[in-house]
């Protein structure tokens, strides 16, 4: 009797690389690689030629230019500069969003929160603008169901159906909070609550919570 | 070492990257393409995306090629890009569902020589699949597969125990 190893081997073995090309595809790329590090090597070299002559310019310019002129370009030169803050850096777990409260009875508001991850889900760079839209009883496995089959999504746990919380709209931030109801006709149990988060061009699931709901 | 090597010039630090990478890219590139295939069941997504991870391997080689374990580097790369890919299909799938028809797509077309126990690995959800990958065929602890997979060691092991139990559910031998 195979064990799940041998199984996966076995599977594993009949799916051969289909292409040829692959390597081939490998040295293009080194080619590319190369041809712009030679690019990028002139590229400096022509940058620091013009740099020196420019410093050579700016200190005749220096000579002959009064102190207060000389500040107010230094002031202007740093506002153009200036980056957008970059949200911190998640280390693992990443995106892990967290309830306000695990339990409680059905109707309960409860509050959920977490940091917002980018389409690496490990550094948030803003200003993205994505939406989090909340199901209640979601198969957290199987969350795609609800955008293939609307009408019918796959719920966590049998003879309860998934519910649809809210949506919220988030622009430029770290971090998100949203306030959601727990359905009010909702049995003592255990149930997924699970967040999905798209912005443009792509979505995806956050890891799911669960909710118990105990008797009022 | 022979007379023809002694005259050759010096290599550069460059050949000998690529000779350490070509030598990485031999030894794991069918292991990196047949667990992307385990995991996408797509033919065209294990190839792409094994593609990608060496290409964005070879881009950091110098700094990948030095860390312990290259591979299990190789694997997050891939499975990172593969998710995005997922994300993006996502959004996709969306307008496209929203329009047309839901087709019941057989993911095992072209696989007839598949088993009840194969189809049975392949019929597990995405994520139960891809943590019964990481820990059972490329063999990492759930810590290694949880940094692989992006998320908690605890996420990998419920999830490779959710996959079990569905595969005992469905017959497999205990």
């Amino acid at each position: 009797m195979r064990d799940l190893k041998q199984v996966l081997e076995g599977l594993a073995d009949k799916f051969e690389q289909p292409s040829d090309d692959f390597p081939d595809y490998l040295r293009r790329h080194k080619l590319r690689r190369r041809r712009q590090q030679r690019v990028a090597v002139l590229t400096t070299l022509s940058i620091l030629v013009v740099a020196v002559a420019s410093m050579g310019a700016l200190e005749a310019l220096h000579r002959s230019t009064p102190k207060a002129s000389r500040s107010a370009n230094a002031a202007a030169t740093f506002s153009t500069t200036a980056t957008q803050p970059l949200c911190p850096v998640l280390g693992p777990p990443g995106d892990v969003p967290s309830l306000s409260s695990s339990s409680g009875p059905a109707g309960s508001t409860v509050t959920i929160s977490g940091p917002l991850p980018d389409s690496n889900g490990r550094v948030y760079l803003g200003p993205g603008s994505p939406d989090l839209t909340v199901y209640w009883n979601l198969n957290p496995d199987d969350w795609e169901s609800v955008y293939q089959s609307p009408n019918s999504p796959t719920a966590s746990v049998a003879g309860t159906p998934v519910q649809y919380l809210g949506t919220q709209h988030f622009t430029g931030a770290c971090n998100f909070q949203m306030q959601i109801q727990i359905p009010s006709g909702a049995a003592p149990g255990t149930y997924p609550i699970v967040v999905l988060i798209q912005d443009s061009g792509w979505g995806t699931d956050l890891d799911p919570m669960n909710y118990q709901v105990v008797g009022s | 070492m022979n007379v023809r090597e002694e005259a050759r010039p010096s290599r550069s630090a460059t050949d000998d990257a690529e000779t350490s990478f070509d030598v990485f890219f031999a030894e794991h590139q069918a292991r990196l393409y047949r667990m992307l295939m385990l995991v996408t069941r797509n033919p065209d997504e294990a190839e792409e995306v094994t593609q990608e991870a060496f290409v964005r391997m070879w881009a950091k080689w110098d700094q990948v090629s030095r860390i312990e374990d290259p591979a299990r580097y190789l694997y997050k790369v891939a499975l990172n890009f593969h998710r995005q890919g997922r994300r993006r299909a996502v959004r996709a799938a969306r307008h496209l569902f929203a329009r047309t028809t839901v087709r019941n797509n057989d993911p095992f077309e072209g696989f007839e020589l598949l088993d009840a126990l194969e189809r049975l690995v392949l019929r597990l959800p995405p994520r139960q699949r891809a943590a019964l990958v990481v820990t059972e065929y490329l063999g990492y602890d759930s810590a290694a597969a949880a940094e692989i997979l992006g998320v908690q060691p605890g996420t990998v092991r419920m999830l490779a125990s959710k996959a079990r139990s569905q595969l005992r559910q469905g017959g497999f031998p205990q």
